[in-house]
């Protein structure tokens, strides 16, 4: 009985460690950004595209890139002198919608070109919102309403 | 009583002397065969052996694939623009894609950053070991950007590892 018990044990134990097993990635990146755009938008209305823009920063990473939608990263310096890097992303359809939970952690930013205090960086997410074959809408997200971390989970 | 006691304790005991033997097969066997962990699907790309002139350097490449989707980009060159479309077919196919090219020559990358350079997510769980296409085509150029030339990187040079569950 003993060993039968141990034997169940072992296997459970086994078990729990393959699924519980986390993968390990690294933040080779000095920033992070973190969008808290949760509640402005209904349950049943998804992010359709959206725009993020931004100075004195590059894009380090795309740590999450939705499936069945078309991401544009334009990594230099653009025409227009607001913004130097802008992030554009849109969905395939609107079914394809992602919720706003994805947009924690989904660019990893090298902002070492910002001034020490980080007065020159500056930050704007504008969100398509729709629900599945509706009108569409917009929100913009100044730099105020995201909480920018370091890579070590740090904020600042 | 008391034996009966002792002899449960030692029983007891023995069941759990063999809770670190259990802790280290498990962690051997994530280590070493994360492949076997259920639902591998993650995919590290990279290539090896890529051979270029010491005057050369990658200014475009385009990555494509066949059952699988590009995750995560895990480094964004500077002065590089980047296309990445994922697209799932109606028929349940994945046919995605990453395009990158530079603005300027000094932009251009050497050949170290393909290693481990996008994330992939193949379309499901498959045991044999490639359930997924790759192709990656290089843009290469001479420092002076005078002359470019397209690279096939040949398919036995690009590396899949699976990474986790």
């Amino acid at each position: 009985m003993i060993s039968l018990l141990r034997f169940l044990f072992c296997i459970c134990l086994g078990f729990c460690f393959l699924v519980l097993a986390e993968p390990v990635h690294s933040s080779r990146g000095s920033r992070l950004v973190l969008v808290s755009a949760r509640p402005l938008i209904s349950p049943l209305e998804r992010i359709v595209a959206y725009d993020f823009r931004m100075k004195s920063a590059y894009v380090e990473a795309m740590p999450k890139l939705p499936d069945n939608w078309v991401i544009s990263v334009f990594n230099f310096q653009q025409e227009d002198p607001a913004w130097q890097v802008i992030v554009r992303g849109k969905a395939k359809s609107s079914r394809f919608g992602i919720p706003p939970s994805f947009f924690e952690n989904f660019v990893e930013l090298d902002a070492s070109d910002a001034s020490s205090d980080f007065k020159t960086f500056d930050a704007e997410l504008v969100l398509t919102i729709s629900e599945v074959n509706r009108s569409s809408r917009k929100i913009t997200i100044p730099l105020r309403e995201m909480r920018v971390v370091n890579a070590r989970g740090r904020s600042d | 009583m008391r034996q009966t006691y002792h002899r449960e304790a030692i029983k007891v005991s023995k069941f759990f002397c063999f809770l670190p033997v259990t802790i280290a097969a498990s962690v051997a066997l994530i280590i070493f065969f994360p492949g076997l962990c259920f639902g591998a699907q993650r995919w590290n790309i990279s290539i090896k052996n890529l051979r270029l002139n010491k005057s050369e350097k990658i200014v475009s490449f385009k990555l494509a694939l066949r059952g699988a989707w590009i995750y995560s980009i895990k480094s964004t060159p500077k002065e590089w623009g980047l296309t990445v479309a994922n697209h799932t077919k109606e028929a349940g196919r994945c046919d995605s894609s990453v395009f990158g090219n530079t603005i300027v020559g000094a932009g251009a990358l050497d050949a170290s950053y393909f290693r481990d350079f996008v994330l992939v997510k193949s379309q499901e769980f498959n045991s044999k070991r490639k359930p997924f296409t790759v192709a990656l085509t290089l843009g290469v150029s001479n420092n002076g950007g005078m002359s470019t030339r397209n690279v096939v990187v040949h398919s036995a040079q690009i590396i899949r590892k699976v990474i986790d569950e």
